[in-house]
């Protein structure tokens, strides 16, 4: 038994208490129902059917109330996907970085350039009267050109044109802007299912905390945010998510050419997506090797036939993108690594690990003291960048609340931690001489911790090598599946008969917490 | 009760609890609109009793009957200013107002304006130094004279050229062109939440597709409002029926 499936035991006995309690009629009722609808397995959940509709509406209002260009680099991010729609090329050779239309609707919508870190804009009546009676003039193809996305990988862009293209060949630069950021919203849905799968696995599919999981994901503001935006993180988010829980899934059950072969297309999925899926594989190769060792045994040649076909799922799309980037368009295919790898800055290890210590702890009398961000809600980086900017920076990261309400963020933060915690450690000690906890918990936790652990040092490493503020909250929302997950988790600390509360107090609360961040946005940009 | 029973009603019992803390925490009765123009530097200097400073076209959302804007000189003795709105059009005064002289150059200063400017024109801000010393108009200098001498030319230069505004903003001082824009914020008298609303509505309608207008806007946040909680709430059924029902298969 693993230490998940520890928790998943007693509940299933708590179950079977009350289905006994429950009338025979009541039983009848709900079998009916159920043969209705199909069997388990073959059929989308209600609950997450009914969820991931919620989570489509309020992907809605963010992708529709958000001005054009008014989220991290989305100017960029929009110019790849109309590059591709309009001139069926990659980027980099078009003669010039946006195109006429889009920057006549970025500086008349106040999201220019120029506008980076100015006050924040107010819609006009009178700009948009003098901006539609010239829009028509304005070319959407003439773009193309090199700019600080195109160098990324394309499969979101690809992705997204088809929701560019349903705007109609002759619809204007903001009708082919919001169909994009509305198609987008299919990863979002994605990512929510991703959760509840990964759940699920890690759960024994019991449902509420199933639920609580992937809501906590799909209804997080600053996911609904990025995800209704024009911007490959959204399609990160997805893949990242269906990774871990195949992951889990390979881990728990067993390597197969089919889960192996499916294991390796979403990472190279994740990674023709964004090159900072690099530090997931680590993680990734962890995986295999474990199933590939439990194969030995019994089946070398299955095991041969899973891995070879696994690393080829992933190698032929994911090389096959690096040569048509240098042919194509003559750069690397993931560019994006030279934040890394580049030589912006020599490489000290001791000036890395006193960085490092000063993000996370107080500086030590005659440390050198270290640029580390742009402080707005508090000059403690791991406070400011992790937490508070995870919670609620939209915009350019320029839209926050007031700051007496990021300590709120802090305390719930650290009392989900803490509460996970506790309860990972003592479902662990009370497994502790379960032959599932070494066959299945500890693998499953190296995993986890190798793809976080990876992701957060490189994400220091590129801002320590940039020398100057780069991370955000949100470059940790690939594994926002676990942060579900850990809240999930920590709800079942409380006492059996409380559960249920605890699981509508969740819901209830992400409901609340879209209402205020949709109103944040709403009050910055338009009151 | 039984566990859906519970869990629906907290569900619900929170959202009440938070959207009434959130409504009771909307404090902020005046509108207000900005130029979208950041302080960076002197756009202007006027001399006293010289030619006025004007910003303009601007397009108000709401009524306005004050303006903020950013002078600065030599203290103490900065000078009193005189701040006219005027039908861009037109040229005729719309209203009035000014800041005494002894103003704190540190901070932003608010002249209220008599009668307020009601939004049927589009104006321009002009301020014009009625002291005995120079006075600096604050905003983001340089950059765009061209453009803005073009009168046309590129999307660029329509919009008051690639400068942070968000409004055709020339700045002239006597009718001659200044290379900057001046920063400014419009105030409103205080509006009911429902009138926030319309006007929140009306602007986030700007620059979308032809479907969203104020009604889409309504239509959604009733939609979230009564839909979202109902999805939820039935989300919570169909799992414990679920869970009820996995129950009655194994048996």
């Amino acid at each position: 038994m693993s230490l998940w499936e520890a928790l998943v035991d007693r509940t299933t006995r708590m179950r079977e208490l009350v289905r006994r309690a429950q009338p025979r009629a009541a039983r009848e009722r709900t079998r009916g129902r159920t043969a209705r609808r199909g069997r388990p397995g073959t059929r989308v959940p209600r609950p997450l059917a009914l969820l991931l509709v919620a989570v489509a509406l309020f992907g809605v209002a963010w992708a529709l109330l958000d001005p054009p260009f008014q989220s991290p680099d989305e100017d960029v991010h929009f110019s790849y996907v109309q590059t591709l729609a309009e001139r069926q090329a990659l980027p980099g050779s078009g003669p010039n970085a946006l195109s006429d239309a889009e920057n006549g609707l970025a500086t008349a919508t106040g999201a220019g350039p120029e506008e980076l870190g100015a006050a924040p804009m107010q819609m006009s009546t009178t700009v948009d009267r003098h901006y539609l009676a010239q829009l028509t003039h304005e070319s959407q193809s003439d773009g193309g050109g090199n700019n600080n996305a195109s160098g990324y990988p394309p499969a979101y862009y690809l992705l997204d044109t088809l929701g560019y293209e349903l705007a109609g060949p002759q619809a204007s630069i903001i009708d082919h802007f919001y169909a994009a950021s509305l198609f987008s919203i299919v990863f979002l849905l994605l990512t929510t299912i991703g959760v509840w799968l990964l759940a699920g696995e890690l759960t024994g599919r019991r449902r509420e905390l199933q639920l609580v999981a992937a809501a906590c994901v799909g209804l997080w503001p600053m996911v609904t945010f990025i995800s209704a935006s024009v911007n490959p993180d959204a399609l990160l988010y997805a893949s990242w998510t269906w990774v871990l829980w195949m992951g889990v899934v390979i881990l728990r059950r067993g390597l197969t050419a089919r889960r192996g072969a499916a294991f390796a297309g979403l990472i190279a999925l994740a990674m023709l997506t964004k090159a900072s899926t690099l530090a997931l594989l680590p993680a990734a190769i962890f995986v295999l090797a474990v199933g590939m060792w439990r194969l030995r045994r019994r089946a070398i040649q299955r095991a041969l036939i899973a891995g070879g076909l696994t690393l080829a799922v992933f190698a032929i799309p994911v090389a096959t993108w690096d040569v048509a980037a240098h042919l194509a368009a003559h750069h690397a295919g993931y560019g994006q690594t030279t934040v890394i790898t580049g030589p912006i800055r020599s490489f000290n290890i001791r000036e890395f690990l006193s960085y490092v210590w000063e993000y996370y702890l107080p500086r030590l009398p005659g440390q050198q003291p270290h640029y580390l961000d742009l402080p707005v809600i508090s000059s403690y980086p791991a406070y400011e960048v992790w937490v508070a900017s995870g919670w609620a920076a939209f915009g350019w990261v320029d839209v926050w609340f007031p700051h007496g309400i990021y300590p709120l963020f802090l305390a719930i933060t650290i009392l989900v931690g803490v509460a996970s915690a506790a309860k990972l450690a003592r479902v662990t000690l009370h497994n502790r001489r379960s032959p599932q906890l070494l066959a299945q918990g500890v693998p499953i936790a190296i995993f986890f911790a190798l793809a976080f652990i990876v992701l957060l040092g490189g994400l220091h490493l590129s801002e320590y090598n940039m020398g100057g503020p780069f991370n955000q909250g949100r470059y940790l929302f690939p594994l926002a599946g676990l942060a579900g997950c850990a809240v999930a988790l920590a709800l079942t600390v409380l006492p059996r008969r409380l559960l249920p509360a605890g699981v509508g107090v969740v819901l209830g609360g992400l409901v609340v917490f879209q209402f205020a961040c949709l109103g944040l946005e709403a009050g910055f940009y338009y009151a | 009760m039984p566990s859906v029973r519970i869990a629906q009603l907290a569900l619900l019992a929170t959202l009440v609890v938070g959207l009434v803390a959130l409504a009771l925490s909307w404090n902020d009765s005046r509108h207000q609109q900005n130029l979208g123009v950041s302080v960076v530097g002197s756009v202007a200097t006027l001399v006293p009793h010289g030619p006025e400073l004007c910003a303009g076209p601007i397009g108000l959302g709401e009524p306005a009957d004050a303006v903020t804007f950013n002078p600065s000189a030599q203290p103490p003795d900065t000078p009193a200013l005189e701040v006219v709105i005027r039908n861009v059009n037109t040229g005729a005064i719309l209203a009035e107002g000014g800041v005494k002289a002894g103003f704190n150059p540190a901070e932003p200063q608010t002249a209220n304006l008599t009668p307020t400017v009601s939004t049927a024109h589009d104006i321009s801000l002009c301020i014009r130094d009625v002291g005995a010393r120079d006075v600096s108009i604050f905003g983001v200098p340089g950059g765009g004279l061209a453009c803005a001498n073009a009168h046309g030319g590129g999307a660029e230069c329509s919009f008051g050229h690639a400068l942070s505004t968000t409004t055709t903003l020339h700045v002239g001082v006597g009718g001659r062109l200044v290379a900057g824009q001046i920063s400014a914020v419009f105030s409103s008298p205080p509006i009911s939440i429902g009138t926030l609303l319309r006007n929140t509505f009306a602007h986030a309608s700007l620059f979308r597709p032809s479907f969203v207008g104020s009604g889409f806007w309504w239509a959604l946040l009733v939609v979230l409002l009564l839909g979202v909680p109902t999805l939820l709430v039935r989300s919570i059924r169909a799992l414990y029926d679920e869970d009820t029902a996995r129950s009655g298969e194994r048996e």
